[in-house]
């Protein structure tokens, strides 16, 4: 009898391990948060949505959103290929029965995340945060001009597409100007390149190197308009106006409905347009359409 | 003039300062208005010139103020956003890509450039602008004023070609002007657009406010004759532009009609500055009023001079009334001086007239005196005049020769004094001498002849001439007489002094003799009190053969003040010791000095008679003593054979058949058995007598000692044939504090002596008590009364008898020692006469007494009475109590203990009575033994003696609490055994150190319920105490040294385990003895203490506590390093220690031989 009943609970408890171990997905709730007093806040230093040392724009975003939990704010730098994985533990890259598992760093992934088909297979995003649009570049001197804007982004596109007949445009894989994303440009362009990160780390890293003809998001393009003028010429959109938003393990509904909660405020207060025309002032004027709407 | 001023500050010195001041003043008056002229013209010039600077520095501010708005544009054309705009828009970046946020940019730095630059909350431009000529686009931020107000940002495209503006024009907007500049921009060389700001009109007025003082002017800036801006002092002032524009640059003028306030012209100082090429020009303009602001008018100063002159008029009129009064006030202080001098001498001739008439009062008062004099005076006097006429004669001179005044004067005196006085007067002699106490006789009136003693004087007149004598006598005739009485009197006290058999003396505090009768000299022997004085001085207690006894002499007088029989041995001045007795008192001399007067009495010979008496009372005591301790001793060494003889007669009694024998041994033991009675009778008698006899008071039942007595003597009662009855009162409590053996010992001696002399009848007891302080109780009352506890009682017991009486004069005899009544037949009763001398003796010794009454052939009644106090405690309670502690003794396990002890006796003790319980013993005899054996064995616990040589038991114990043996656990219980104060031992320890304690001598009881108690926490005996743990007093009153009880109690009757305790106190005591010897020859107090220490211990442990005590006190002397002390006793403690090994010898001689064996 005592054997039975010490074979039934060896039996319940690896059950129960199995249960537990081979769980692929990771969630964290508010509790747990708050428990620990500390939100993890993962991000890819990128631009002016995060760096080191913690500031940018979806830092000082994600610390506005620890102090409504209560709790302290911790930034966990990150990579463009951890950043996922660290989110939800698991390298989606792999294939689907090889998945590794890795462990989970942070409870939200935000450093100015383009929402795309490819990520929202792995992560739930909030509602969008900023907003941005794919443009073609070309140093001054290469032989492209810039388009003339007709009132309709589409034919804008087309009118960009047009222009890179023979000529070879750059992006960067993985990010959201990796040319793969864009299967029309591929197809209009000469040739379509993605640059690794380590080459060209960041987007306004184009306009020192030797690629004439490259993608840019408009956040880093309207930044580097300011700054470094007559370096580059925007010859108009590759893809229209696409949405950046704050990234959620799948399970961590909680957290993200707590933080569309609290975004939606901040934007009804003003505070959140404050922070972005501190942040992207080029970007505020450019897309006010966008960031003047009375809710996300 | 010059007679005027002296006539002028002739008055006083005060009118003389005053007229100073005034003249002072005036002329300062004088000086201050010319100042004041001088001032006004000053103050002028100086307001003047004042507005002129202020109009340069107002001109010149505005001027740089221009320069740094065209520096702030130039800076403004300086942003990036400008060039990155016609660059990027030269690259052909369209406004919806890119375009838009430059332009916003752009937007951003014209708002930040309005918003940068502010006077006082004011923005300093109005609207700047950003114009692109070629693409026609046309950027205006404008602030409206107030930081406070928004900046409104247009961007235009403007349809016409926009022109370059002028660098500097005026521009108008709503009846506003306001300056405005511009700049042309430049990208590679081209001029592409430019950069234009507007001057706030409000920003400058403000500026230019700042840089004025606090004389406020008025300000208009012209830009080609146009005002722009203006700062106006009044709200009501008009002006003429074209009369004040129309003065020649950089001048000042006074315009009277180029101003109005209300309409009414105003005149005006007015100055013009070109700023800026004649095209910017400020005019500046102030009131002449302001400019004389502050200056006294001329009404003020016709008042001033007004004051001036009527002052200046005041002090002249005053200055001349002064003079007047001067001449007055001298006229009147001559007449006062005149008077004041007349009325002085009035006063010095009344003075005079008051002192000649005091004179004659105080002569006339001096005579009247001298007269009164004479008759008051005791003595007699007389005077007489020159020609030695008597011409006063005074009442006492009356009285002493009987006399009277009239019968006298006239007469000469030798009339009356027998022998002349011829030689001795002054009358004769012509001198001026006075004479005193010269004797004389004179003869009364009744022709009685007396003796006088006479003084003379001369008297004298005012000039000093002698006119006459004054004389005054007494009569020494009765003085004489005792004087001559007095000293036959001194002779004859002088003589007894002097011839006394005592020493008298009389001496001061310091020990100086002062006076001294020859008897005193004689026991010094010395000739005389100077010699005496001198060979003592500064050694006045050498004397004394005891260098303290002056000292206490001195003491005890200034004490008590006076000594007697106060005795002391001297040294005389031949060497010879002296004994003297002295008693004297103090006095107080009339200097105030400290006397001691007194006498002295050799006592030498009394001292001698008075020591052989002392020696031989000594003597006579200490052959009592070695006469009782022989008595004792033979008494002792008597009974042990006796018991012998007793012991196998009895048993012989008891086996023998033969008739013939059994006689014979009945004889045998009937005489040995009186013959022990007799020797115990003289152990008490000899206890008694030696004073070595000593009480155990301790609650006990009366009723049960008559109970005892009834069980005891009824056989004997039954053999004589006598009736007995034994009769206890209800009056008796249940429990009284008494020597229970000793009340038994006198009634069963009482009572045997009642059997022996009663041939017929009965004998009756009877006991009762009553309370000593209340009224006694009636011994009718059926209630018996209840006692408080402490409550003093008196227990009474009497015993009756129908026995042989004794004759009323034999009565007192029948209580002493070895007394019978000789006349009575006392051969049938035996005995020798002790019993009742030894009860009378108990019965004294403890507070009581034996009465008797008796009648010859009737019987007697010995009534024995003794003071008791009621017991606190509750005979019942305490039988109960003493149950349950011996019910609730809980069987133990078996423990392995380690007993540390260096003393083999209590070693062998520790040992038999843990091994008599199963106990597994393991020994050590030092601290490092028992850390060295607890290394190597597991012990349950440890019993640990303080007191150990090489490592006592205090440090052990720290050291083992300390974890200095590492396998043990430090919570090992441990108890410590001490034959020191339980309280002292305790404190020795921290809490906790010590889990309990033991107090020598052990009892097996004791050490059962310590083990319990750690062992068995939870079965706590409710009825063990203090008292139960401690050894029972021993009972000192046993004749033997050691007390075999107390070890019987101790070991809780275990017959083996006494027996061997004892053989090893046997085996070990001699050695242990001998070491004590040895180490008193060697001085060594450590090991004498530490010797004693042991011995405390082991004599507790057999019972033999004088022993105890005396090693306890032995030791205590050798701590203290008084080895003497200890010295005094060891004789005595091993005399006792010697005999209590026969004791002990005897013990297991009487014990079965077969234990012995085993």
């Amino acid at each position: 009898m005592k054997i039975f009943r010490a074979g039934f609970i060896t039996a319940v408890f690896c059950v129960l391990s199995l249960f537990f171990f081979c769980t692929t997905g990771y969630s964290v709730t508010l509790a747990e948060i708050r428990a620990r007093g500390e939100l993890h806040h993962l991000g890819v230093p990128y631009a002016r949505f995060a760096n080191n040392n913690a500031d940018g724009l979806d830092c000082m975003l994600m610390r506005r959103f620890a102090e409504h939990l209560g709790v302290r704010y911790k930034f966990v730098p990150t990579t463009w290929d951890d950043a996922i994985p660290d989110l939800i533990g698991i390298r989606p890259s792999f294939p689907e029965r090889d998945k590794p598992v890795t462990p989970i760093r942070g409870d939200l992934l935000a450093n100015g995340l383009s929402i795309i088909p490819e990520r929202q297979r792995h992560v739930i995003f909030s509602k969008p945060t900023f907003t941005a649009q794919v443009w073609l570049l070309a140093k001054p001197e290469a032989d492209i001009t810039p388009i003339k804007p007709s009132g309709h982004v589409q034919k804008d596109i087309e009118k960009t597409l047009e222009r890179l007949k023979g000529k070879t445009v750059y992006g960067i894989q993985d990010l959201c100007i990796d040319v793969h994303l864009f299967p029309d440009l591929v197809r209009a362009a000469g040739s379509a390149k993605n640059a690794t990160l380590e080459e060209i780390p960041q987007p306004v890293s184009f306009l020192k190197s030797s690629y004439s003809i490259f993608l840019m998001e408009s956040p880093s393009a309207l930044m580097a308009l300011g700054i470094w003028p007559y370096s580059f010429k925007i010859v108009g959109p590759v893809a229209k106006q696409q949405t950046m938003g704050v990234a959620f393990s799948p399970e961590s509904t909680e957290l993200k409905d707590e933080f569309n909660r609290f975004f939606v405020a901040l934007w009804k207060s003003g505070e959140y347009q404050k922070l972005v025309n501190c942040y992207y002032p080029s970007s505020f004027h450019h897309f006010k359409n966008f960031f003047m709407k009375s809710s996300p | 003039m010059i007679k005027t001023l002296e006539q002028l500050f002739s008055g006083k010195k005060t009118f003389n300062i005053i007229l100073l001041l005034c003249a002072i003043i005036v002329l300062a008056f004088l000086v201050l208005g010319v100042l004041l002229h001088r001032s006004q013209h000053s103050l002028q010039q100086i307001k003047q010139q004042q507005f002129v600077n202020d109009s340069q520095k107002v001109s010149s501010a505005f001027k740089g103020y221009f320069a740094e708005r065209n520096r702030d544009l130039r800076t403004l054309a300086s942003a990036q956003a400008f060039s990155s705009y016609f660059h990027n828009k030269a690259l052909g970046i369209s406004l919806d890509y890119g375009m838009r946020a430059i332009i916003s940019d752009i937007e951003l730095v014209l708002e930040r450039f309005i918003m940068e630059y502010k006077v006082q909350g004011e923005y300093i431009f109005s609207e700047v602008n950003f114009i692109d000529y070629k693409y026609h686009m046309h950027i205006r931020a404008k602030g409206n004023g107030q930081n406070s107000t928004p900046i409104s940002i247009d961007t235009i495209t403007e349809k016409l070609p926009l022109s370059p503006s002028a660098p500097l024009s005026l521009q108008q907007h709503d009846h506003k002007k306001e300056l405005r500049i511009a700049i042309p921009y430049f990208i590679m060389g081209k001029h592409v657009g430019e950069l234009s700001a507007t001057l706030s009109s409000s920003a400058i007025k403000r500026y230019l406010l700042l840089l004025q003082n606090a004389e406020k002017f008025n300000i208009i800036l012209l830009y080609n004759d146009i005002p722009f801006t203006e700062i106006l002092t009044s709200p009501h002032l008009t002006y003429d532009l074209q009369q004040l524009s129309a003065i020649p640059p950089d001048s000042s003028l006074q315009l009277n009609r180029s101003a109005k306030i209300d309409t009414m012209p105003v005149p005006m100082k007015v100055r013009l500055m070109p700023i800026f090429n004649r095209q910017i020009v400020a005019i500046s303009f102030i009131e002449l009023a302001n400019l004389k602001r502050g200056q006294f008018s001329d009404s003020i100063l016709l008042i001033f001079y007004g004051v001036f002159l009527a002052a200046s008029s005041s002090i002249a009129v005053a200055a001349h009334v002064i003079i007047k009064n001067n001449s007055l006030a001298k006229s009147l202080k001559e007449a006062a001086d005149s008077k004041r001098s007349t009325a002085k001498h009035l006063n010095k001739l009344q003075s005079e007239i008051i002192v000649r008439r005091n004179a004659e009062i105080r002569a006339l008062n001096a005579r009247q005196k001298a007269e009164q004099l004479t008759h008051v005076v005791p003595s007699a006097v007389f005077t007489i005049t020159m020609d030695r006429k008597i011409d006063s004669w005074n009442k006492r001179a009356e009285e002493l020769t009987g006399y009277k005044a009239v019968e006298m004067i006239g007469r000469t005196c030798s009339d009356i004094f027998l022998d002349t006085c011829k030689d001795e007067c002054a009358l004769y002699q012509h001198t001026l001498t006075t004479t005193c106490g010269n004797q004389h006789s004179l003869r009364q009136k009744n022709g009685e002849l007396r003796t006088i003693i006479k003084n003379t004087e001369p008297m004298l007149d005012g000039f000093g001439q002698i006119i006459g004598l004054i004389e005054c006598f007494e009569d020494i005739t009765d003085q004489q007489k005792t004087l001559a009485a007095l000293a036959k009197t001194e002779a004859n006290y002088r003589d007894i002094i002097q011839n006394a058999q005592d020493g008298i003396f009389q001496s001061t505090l310091s020990g100086e003799i002062l006076n001294a009768n020859p008897a005193f000299l004689n026991i010094f022997e010395f000739s005389s009190i100077e010699e005496m004085r001198i060979s003592f001085r500064g050694f006045e207690n050498h004397f004394y053969v005891s260098k303290t006894r002056r000292a206490e002499f001195v003491n005890t007088m200034l004490k008590q003040r006076f000594v007697s029989n106060f005795e002391s041995e001297i040294r005389t001045r031949n060497g010879r010791k002296v004994w003297i007795m002295e008693s004297a008192r103090l006095r107080t001399a009339p200097d105030g000095s400290i006397r001691f007067e007194g006498f002295v009495r050799d006592i030498s010979l009394q001292k001698e008679a008075e020591q052989n008496l002392i020696s031989a009372k000594e003597a006579a005591e200490a052959a009592n003593i070695a006469k009782n301790n022989f008595l004792a001793n033979i008494s002792h060494e008597l009974r042990t054979p006796m018991n012998a003889i007793i012991g196998i007669s009895e048993l012989g009694l008891r086996s023998e058949t033969d008739p013939e024998r059994k006689r014979n041994m009945e004889v045998l033991y009937r005489a040995s058995s009186s013959l022990l009675t007799l020797l115990n009778d003289l152990l008490d008698f000899s206890a008694i007598e030696s004073d070595a006899l000593s009480l155990k008071f301790a609650p006990f039942s009366v009723t049960e000692i008559m109970h005892n007595i009834r069980d005891l003597m009824r056989g004997e009662a039954i053999k004589r044939n006598l009736k007995f009855d034994v009769i206890t009162d209800d009056s008796i409590p249940p429990l009284i504090t008494g020597d229970k053996e000793r009340v038994k010992q006198i009634m069963v001696n009482l009572i045997w002596n009642a059997f022996k002399f009663t041939n017929e009848g009965g004998v009756k007891i009877h006991a009762s008590a009553y309370p000593l302080v209340s009224t006694p109780i009636p011994k009718s009352s059926d209630t018996p009364r209840t006692h408080q506890p402490t409550e003093k009682i008196m227990l009474e017991c009497s015993v009756s008898d129908t026995g042989i009486g004794i004759p009323p004069d034999n009565l007192e005899e029948i209580f002493e020692s070895f007394a019978q009544l000789q006349s009575f037949n006392v051969a049938p009763h035996g005995g020798v006469g002790l019993g009742l001398a030894i009860s009378q003796r108990l019965a004294a010794r403890m507070g009581g007494t034996i009465s008797v009454e008796s009648d010859v052939n009737i019987g007697s009644i010995f009534t024995l009475e003794i003071p008791c106090q009621v017991s606190e405690e509750n005979a019942q309670a305490a039988h109960v109590a003493f149950a349950q502690t011996q019910n609730n003794v809980a069987p133990m396990p078996s423990l392995n203990v380690l007993v540390a002890e260096d003393n083999e006796f209590s070693q062998e003790v520790l040992t038999q009575m843990l091994k008599e319980d199963g106990h597994t013993v393991y020994l050590a005899e030092n601290g490092e033994q028992v850390l060295e054996m607890l290394s190597r064995i597991t012990v349950d616990i440890i019993l640990m003696d303080v007191q150990m040589p090489v490592l006592d038991g205090l440090e052990t114990i720290k050291r083992i609490r300390a974890g200095a043996v590492p396998s043990l656990d430090v919570t090992i219980p441990i108890v410590t055994i001490s034959a020191h104060d339980s309280i002292t031992s305790k404190d020795n320890f921290h809490d906790g150190e010590v889990t309990e304690w033991l107090q020598k001598p052990i009892t097996l009881y004791a050490l059962q319920q310590v083990l319990r108690s750690v062992f068995t926490s939870k079965r706590k005996l409710s009825t063990a105490n203090n008292d139960s743990t401690l050894p029972k007093a021993p009972d000192s009153t046993t004749a033997t040294i050691i007390n075999f009880e107390t070890i019987s109690e101790m070991v809780n009757g275990k017959q083996n385990i006494i027996n061997t305790v004892l053989r090893t106190y046997l085996t070990s005591l001699p050695a242990s003895l001998e070491l004590l010897k040895n180490a008193f020859a060697e001085n060594n107090a450590e090991e004498i203490a530490r010797l004693t220490h042991t011995f405390k211990a082991t004599m507790g442990s057999v019972g033999a506590m004088q022993l105890a005590e005396l090693a306890q006190k032995m030791e205590q002397h050798a701590r203290n390093n008084a080895l003497h002390n200890a010295q005094a006793l060891l004789g005595k403690f091993t005399t006792r220690a010697e005999q209590s090994l026969d004791e002990v010898a005897d013990y297991l001689s009487q014990q079965n031989p077969e234990q012995r064996v085993s």
